[in-house]
C-alpha cells in the first residue's frame, strides 16, 4: 500500500478539516509532499481508547496490540515512530473507519485533533501502542510471556504512561524489568492507589508515580535502568518506602525468596 | 645521434664543425617567465605521470630547497669551463652570459630538488643510449622534448605532460642552464644524469652544440655510445628509493620562494590531494589531503575574505568541492558529448565567477571565466572522466595554463574545440542564471508570494562550520553537533558580558523561587549558586557542604545567608521545596562558629559567610537519599 | 537518558565542567558508519582521569553508551570495546539522536588512590567510598540531528502583498522567514541588494534570539548555554550552533546585540559600505 506523506502545516489549518470531513483532501495535492511511502498491510485497529469502561479500553488495546505487532512494528522505525506517517495514513486511509468509529471528529476541529492529528507523544494512543508493542514483541520469543506482559501493561497503564512520558524511563529492559517487579512482589494495587496523606502533593498522586519521579531523582547516580532485577527491586521498595509502609512488602519479598 | 665529445670532460657536448646558431634555446625564455610556478607545476605534473601502475598509494613528491658547496656538484667545474668560453653575438646572449659568468664563482650554492615517490623512474639506464622505446632512460636523459609514448593508452590519455618540454623547465630555473636527475628503478639501479642548456660555442678549438649531457660514455661496435654515471655523489643527488629526483643548482633567486611553491601546489594539485593521489613535501611543510586546508585556509597563504577573492580561487575550489553535490553537465564539441561533474557554488559575496578546470589526474588548468559572466556570484569546480580527460589535453596550451583552439592546427579540430569551449560556456553560463534568478527573484514575479527563498547565505558557511559534520542518509541531511565542552577554570570574575559572568552567582527574580514562605524578607535578595562554587561531600553520616564567594562582589559584603536546596532530577529538571531538610538531617553545624543553625522544612537559617566562605557539617538521618543532587540558593 | 545539567552531586564526578576533579574532561566523539542493515556507531573518547581510566580497564567501573532518540537505549561496553551496532530498522535518524557516555561503578569504589581531585576532595579522599551501581562520570553529547531540511539556512524571504505592515518577521520551523510587504523593499537590483536587507535580518535576529532567552530562560533573563540541552526546535537549534561555536557561553536581553555582532559577519559594517558605495556611484 502507497501512502501520500502529509506537507506540514495541517495540524493547525481548520481547512484541511473541513476537507477531511468532505473527503477532499486525497485529491487536493496542495497538502502533500512528494513523499511517498510503501507498507505491506495497513489494517484498521483502535486509534484513540480513552472511552468506554475499563474493560472495553483493556479490549481495544489488546486489539490494538495484535494489528500492530502483526503489520506495523516490522516496519523501519523511522516509520513506525513518525508522526506524519501515522497522521498521513489516518487522513488518507482511515476516513472511513474514523468517522464510524470515533464520530466526535465530526463535532469540531478540537476534537479532530485530538484524535485524528493528535501529537505523537506519550499521550498519543497510536503512541503508547507502538511502544509497548515493539518493546514486548522484540524482548519476548514466546506468545505466552508477550501475553503476560500485554496484560501487565493494561494493568498498570498509569504506570506505563508515566514511565514513557520521561525519555529516561523509555527503554525496553527497564519497563519489562518494572512490570516483572510489580508482578513478583503484587503491588500493582499500591502503585495504582493515590496518596491521600500527604496533601502537599496534589490531589491527584499516585504512589506508582512518586515512585518513577524518585528514580527519576536518582539518575543518573543511580542509573535505575541498567540495574539487575534483584537491585531494581531494592530501589522500588526504597522509593515506594518514602511514601508507604513497606515493611509488609518486604516481609512478603522475604518469605518468597526463602521459599 | 652524432657525437664524438671530449674524453676527459665529465660532460659530453657534440662536435659540430662550425657555429650557426647563435641563440639560447627559445624555450628557456618561455619558461623562465612560467617562474617557479611553472617549474612545480611541470615537475609534480611528470611526476603523478610516472607514479606506480596499479598502485593506491599517493605520489609524494618531496621538495626540497637548500644550499649545498660548490664542489659538491658533480662536474661542475667542467660546465663552468664551458660557460668561460661562451661567446654572446647579441645583446640578449651576451647578458645571459654575463648573468653566468656572475654566478660561477659562489662558494656556495643554493639548489632545489624535486624528488618523487611511490612512482616507477625511468627504465633501462645501464643500457645507456639504446635508442630503444622501452628504456626511458635513454629518450629522457639524451633527447630533448620528446616524451615516451606508454604502451597502456588508459595511462597516455591522463599524462599531464602532452608537451614533452617539461625538462627543460628544469634548466630555466639554473642560472647557469643546468639540471641534473638522479633515478633508482625497479632493480635498485642508481643513476645520475644531467643537461646543461647553453650556446653552441668553440672549445680548445673545436666547435661544440649548446646541449651538454652529464654522463659516461664507450666505445661500442667502434662507436662511442652514452652510459650513465652511477650515483656515487653527494646526498642532494642521491635517489634511493624507486623514482626520479631532480636536482636544480644555481637556483634562481626569484625562483627561491618557498611560500610561492606552497601556494603553486594547492592551486595547481588541490584535487589530487583531497583525492589523496597526491602529496607533496616542500622542505618540512607537509601538504596532503588533510593537512591542504590548513594552506589554503591560512591568510598568510591565501586572502580569506570571500569578497576580497579577485585572482587565487584555490580557497572557493576547496570549498566548493568539498561541500558541494555535483551536478552532471553535458558538453559537446559537435561531433561528440562529453560528460563532466560541475561541483557549483552560489554565493552573492563572491566577486569573481570562475570555474577550475582539473584533469583527473589532478592539475587545474585554469581558472576558466564564462563569457560575459566574470563577475557573477559564483565559484565551480569542473572534472570529467578519463575521456574527457584526453579532449581536455588536446585543447590546453603548452605551458597549461589555458583551454584554447589557438594551438590546433588541423582545421576541424579548430572549429571543434572553439565548439566546446563555447558550449562549455553556455552551459555554465545557463546554471548561473539559474541560481541567480533562484536566488534573486525578480520584482515582477509577485505573484510567487508563496515561494519562500532563502536569503543572506553568509550563515550558510558559518552554519556548515558550526556542525561535526554532515552526512546524507536515505537523502535526507543528517548533522553532527558536538557540544563545546569549556572547562570553567578560573572562578575569578571575568569581564566581557557574553562570556558567563563566572562569579557563579545569579540574582533571581523574587517570583520563581518558590512561593513559600520562606523568604520573606523583602529587602533580602535571592541568588543561585554556581555548582562550581560548591563543594559537597557525603562522608559516613554526615555531609559537608563548602560555598566560596570570595570573588562575588555581591556576597563580599555579607555576614550571613539562609541557604535553600533545589532538586535536580535526571532529566535536569530543578524542582523547588522537593526536599525537605526536616525529614532528612538531625543537624545542621555552622563550622564558622561551631554551633547549630536553626532551619525549617526548606530553609537553613543565619547561616554565617567568613571570608567568603560558608561551612557546612550536616547529620544525616537514615532516610537520608545519597543519590540526590542539588543547586543551592541563598538570600541575603 | 542524556544528563547534562550541572549539579552538586554527593561525591566527585567526573565531567567537562567538573571542579571536583583536576583538568577535568570527558570528551566524546562518535562516527556514524552505515551498511545495509545496521549503523555502527563509531566511538571516540578521552577521559582526563587516570584513575578513572585504570577503573575502567580493571573492570570495576564501565562505559555505559547512551542513545536517546524516541526512546534511550544503553550499551554496557566492554573495556576495549568501540564500536556500537545498531539495527536500522530500531533506529531512527529521521529525527534527533543525542549520545553521551556514563562511567559507572560496578563495585564499591574506594577513592584514596584518585590522585586527580581538586583540593577539598584530596583531603577527604580517603574517606570516599562510592557505593556499587553508581555514576562516576559522564562525557558530553553527540547529537545527530536528520529532521533539518535545510541546514545551512537560516533566512528565507517571502513576498506578500496583502501583508497588513510592510515588513513581517517571522519565527518559523528552522529558519527566520522575512516578509515583504513589496518587491521594492527587497531592494533587488539596487547595488549590493543583498547588504541593504541586512537591518532586516538584523531585526529577525534580535526576534529569534529574544524567543530563545524567553524560551530556555526559565524566568530569567538570560540563558547560560553551557546548561541547557541542545534545543530541539530546529531554529533555535541553529542558534545554538552558531552561539557555542563563536565560545558564547551565555545570551541575556543585554547581550543579545553583543550576540548578534558575534554570530553575524559584520552585516551592519556590510550595510554602510552598501550604502556608501550607492552614494559614491549615484552621481
Amino acid at each position: 500500500m502507497e501512502i501520500k506523506l502529509l506537507k506540514p502545516g495541517y495540524k493547525n489549518n481548520e481547512q484541511f478539516y473541513r476537507d477531511f470531513l468532505e473527503d477532499k483532501i486525497i485529491s487536493n495535492d496542495d497538502y502533500f509532499s512528494n513523499e511517498i511511502v510503501t507498507i505491506a498491510n495497513a489494517p484498521d485497529f483502535p486509534i484513540y481508547i480513552a472511552e468506554g469502561t475499563g474493560e472495553e479500553k483493556k479490549q481495544s488495546f489488546r486489539q490494538a496490540f495484535q494489528v500492530m505487532a502483526s503489520f506495523y512494528i516490522n516496519t523501519d522505525r523511522d516509520l513506525h515512530l513518525d508522526e506524519l506517517f501515522w497522521h498521513s495514513l489516518l487522513v488518507t486511509k482511515k476516513r472511513e473507519y474514523i468517522l464510524e468509529n470515533y464520530p466526535d471528529v465530526t463535532t469540531s476541529f478540537g476534537d479532530f485533533k485530538n484524535i485524528v492529528v493528535k501529537s505523537f507523544d506519550w499521550q498519543n494512543y497510536i503512541y503508547k501502542c507502538v511502544l509497548a508493542v515493539e518493546y514486548i514483541e522484540d524482548y519476548f520469543n514466546n506468545a505466552e510471556e508477550k501475553d503476560r506482559y500485554y496484560n501487565l501493561v493494561l494493568e498498570n497503564l498509569d504506570l506505563y504512561n508515566y514511565i514513557i512520558k520521561y525519555s529516561i524511563f523509555r527503554n525496553a529492559e527497564f519497563l519489562i524489568k518494572i512490570l516483572t517487579i510489580i508482578d513478583e512482589l503484587d503491588i500493582s494495587g499500591i502503585m495504582k492507589a493515590k496518596i491521600k496523606d500527604r496533601p502537599d502533593l496534589g490531589t491527584d498522586e499516585r504512589y506508582g508515580r512518586r515512585v518513577i519521579f524518585e528514580l527519576n531523582k536518582n539518575y543518573p547516580v543511580i542509573m535505575s535502568p541498567l540495574l539487575d532485577i534483584d537491585s531494581l527491586k531494592q530501589e522500588v521498595i526504597q522509593a515506594l518506602s518514602y511514601y508507604y509502609d513497606v515493611s509488609e512488602i518486604r516481609k512478603n519479598m522475604l518469605q518468597l525468596e526463602h521459599s | 645521434m652524432n657525437h664524438s665529445a671530449t674524453k676527459t670532460c665529465s660532460w659530453k657536448f657534440s662536435e659540430i664543425s662550425q657555429i650557426e646558431e647563435l641563440n639560447f634555446n627559445k624555450i628557456l625564455e618561455r619558461f623562465y617567465s612560467l617562474g617557479v610556478a611553472g617549474l612545480t607545476k611541470e615537475n609534480i605534473q611528470n611526476s603523478l605521470d610516472g607514479r606506480l601502475i596499479n598502485s593506491s598509494e599517493p605520489v609524494i613528491v618531496k621538495i626540497e630547497i637548500g644550499t649545498i658547496q660548490r664542489d659538491e656538484i658533480p662536474g661542475v667545474n667542467d660546465v663552468i669551463d664551458r660557460i668561460k668560453c661562451l661567446e654572446g653575438r647579441n645583446s640578449y646572449t651576451k647578458e645571459t652570459v654575463n648573468h653566468m659568468l656572475k654566478r660561477i664563482d659562489q662558494e656556495e650554492v643554493r639548489y632545489i630538488s624535486f624528488e618523487d615517490i611511490n612512482t616507477r623512474g625511468l627504465t633501462g639506464a645501464v643500457n645507456g643510449q639504446s635508442n630503444s622505446k622501452k628504456d626511458t632512460w635513454g629518450i629522457y636523459a639524451y633527447s630533448k622534448g620528446i616524451h615516451f609514448e606508454e604502451s597502456d593508452e588508459t595511462i597516455e590519455k591522463v599524462r599531464g605532460g602532452s608537451h614533452g618540454v617539461g625538462k627543460i623547465s628544469s634548466n630555466a630555473a639554473s642560472d647557469l642552464h643546468a639540471m641534473y636527475f638522479a633515478n633508482c628503478d625497479e632493480y635498485g639501479n642508481q643513476h645520475l644524469g644531467g643537461t646543461v642548456q647553453l650556446i653552441e660555442h668553440l672549445y680548445n678549438d673545436q666547435c661544440y652544440r649548446s646541449t651538454g649531457y652529464f654522463t659516461d660514455e664507450k666505445i661500442e661496435n667502434g662507436k662511442p655510445k652514452f652510459i650513465p654515471y652511477e650515483n656515487k655523489f653527494h646526498s642532494v643527488f642521491e635517489k634511493k628509493t624507486r623514482g626520479l629526483k631532480i636536482i636544480i643548482p644555481y637556483l634562481r633567486k626569484e625562483f627561491d620562494n618557498e611560500d610561492e611553491i606552497i601556494k603553486t601546489v594547492c592551486d595547481s594539485y588541490f584535487l589530487s590531494i583531497l583525492e589523496g593521489k597526491l602529496e607533496v613535501h616542500v622542505n618540512d611543510q607537509i601538504i596532503k589531503a588533510d593537512t591542504i586546508e590548513k594552506f589554503v585556509c591560512d591568510s598568510d597563504y591565501y586572502t580569506q575574505e570571500t569578497s576580497e577573492i579577485k585572482k587565487v580561487f584555490t580557497p572557493l575550489y576547496v570549498n566548493t568541492y568539498k561541500n558541494e553535490t555535483p551536478k552532471d553537465i553535458v558538453v559537446s564539441n559537435g561531433e561528440e558529448d562529453f560528460h563532466f561533474k560541475l561541483y557549483f557554488k552560489y554565493d552573492e559575496e563572491i566577486k569573481k565567477g570562475r570555474v577550475a578546470i582539473v584533469r583527473t589526474i589532478g592539475m587545474k588548468i585554469e581558472d576558466f571565466s564564462v563569457h560575459l559572466n566574470a563577475t557573477k556570484p559564483y565559484n565551480a569546480v569542473l572534472i570529467g572522466e578519463l575521456k574527457e580527460d584526453h579532449y581536455l589535453k588536446t585543447l590546453e596550451n603548452e605551458s597549461h595554463t589555458k583551454i584554447s583552439s589557438d594551438h590546433i592546427r588541423d582545421p576541424k579540430l579548430k572549429s571543434q574545440a572553439k565548439r566546446f569551449i563555447n558550449n562549455l560556456s553556455k552551459v555554465i553560463a545557463s546554471i548561473i542564471d539559474e541560481e541567480m534568478k533562484k536566488n534573486n527573484p525578480t520584482d515582477d514575479v509577485m505573484d510567487t508570494k508563496d515561494l519562500i527563498y532563502i536569503m543572506e547565505s553568509q550563515f550558510k558557511q558559518d552554519l556548515s562550520k558550526a556542525y561535526g559534520a554532515v552526512k546524507i542518509s536515505k537523502g535526507k541531511h543528517v548533522v553532527k553537533a558536538t557540544e563545546v565542552t569549556k572547562k570553567v577554570k578560573q572562578k575569578g570574575t571575568k569581564k566581557g558580558s557574553v562570556k558567563s559572568t563566572n562569579s557563579g552567582i545569579k540574582r533571581i527574580r523574587k517570583t520563581t523561587v518558590g512561593s513559600g514562605n520562606e523568604l520573606q524578607d523583602k529587602n533580602s535578595e535571592t541568588f543561585s549558586v554556581s555548582p562550581n562554587l560548591v563543594e559537597r561531600l557525603i562522608i559516613q553520616d554526615s555531609e559537608i557542604i563548602l560555598l566560596n564567594f570570595k570573588n562575588n562582589s555581591e556576597l563580599k559584603n555579607s555576614n550571613s545567608c539562609n541557604i535553600s536546596f533545589n532538586v535536580i532530577d535526571g532529566m535536569g529538571t530543578e524542582y523547588h521545596n522537593e526536599f525537605n531538610l526536616k525529614d532528612n538531617y538531625v543537624a545542621i553545624i555552622d563550622q564558622n562558629k561551631g554551633s547549630s543553625c536553626k532551619f525549617d522544612n526548606h530553609t537553613i537559617k543565619n547561616v554565617s559567610i567568613k571570608d567568603g566562605i560558608v561551612k557546612l557539617k550536616l547529620e544525616l538521618k537514615p532516610i537520608y537519599n545519597r543519590a540526590l543532587k542539588f543547586i543551592y540558593y541563598v538570600e541575603v | 537518558m542524556i544528563y547534562k545539567k550541572d549539579a552538586n552531586f554527593p561525591y566527585p564526578i567526573l565531567t567537562n565542567t567538573s571542579t571536583s576533579y583536576k583538568n577535568s574532561s570527558f570528551l566524546l566523539d562518535v562516527r556514524l558508519e552505515e551498511n545495509t542493515n545496521d549503523y555502527r556507531l563509531v566511538i571516540d573518547y578521552e577521559i582526563s582521569s587516570s584513575f578513572i581510566n585504570d577503573l575502567i580497564k580493571s573492570g570495576d567501573a564501565v562505559l555505559v553508551f547512551i542513545i536517546q532518540s524516541k526512546d534511550t537505549r544503553f550499551f554496557m561496553l566492554e573495556s576495549d570495546q568501540l564500536t556500537v551496532e545498531i539495527p536500522k530498522n530500531r533506529i531512527s535518524l529521521n529525527k534527533r539522536t543525542s549520545i553521551q557516555l556514563h562511567i559507572q561503578s560496578t563495585k564499591e569504589i574506594n577513592f584514596s588512590k584518585n590522585k586527580d581531585l581538586t583540593a577539598f576532595y584530596n583531603t577527604f579522599k580517603d574517606e570516599i567510598l562510592v557505593s556499587r551501581n553508581s555514576l562516576l562520570g559522564f562525557s558530553n553529547i553527540v547529537v545527530f540531528e536528520g529532521s533539518i531540511q535545510n541546514p545551512f539556512v537560516l533566512f528565507e524571504k517571502k513576498l506578500d502583498e496583502n501583508l497588513s505592515s510592510d515588513i513581517k518577521v517571522e519565527l518559523g520551523s528552522e529558519t527566520i522567514i522575512i516578509h515583504y510587504r513589496k518587491a521594492d523593499y527587497q531592494f533587488n537590483g539596487v547595488g549590493s541588494s543583498k547588504a541593504f536587507n541586512n537591518p532586516y535580518i538584523y531585526t529577525g535576529l534580535r526576534t529569534a534570539l529574544q524567543r530563545f532567552i524567553n524560551e530556555y530562560g526559565k524566568g530569567e533573563d538570560y540563558v547560560d548555554l553551557s546548561q541547557i540541552p541542545q534545543p530541539e526546535n530546529l531554529l533555535d537549534f541553529k542558534l545554538y550552533q552558531l552561539m557555542t561555536k563563536k565560545m558564547i557561553e551565555e545570551v541575556s536581553i543585554d547581550t543579545i546585540d553583543e550576540v548578534i555582532s558575534l554570530i553575524s559577519d559584520k552585516i551592519i559594517e556590510k550595510y554602510a559600505s552598501a550604502v556608501k558605495e550607492l552614494i559614491n556611484n549615484g552621481n
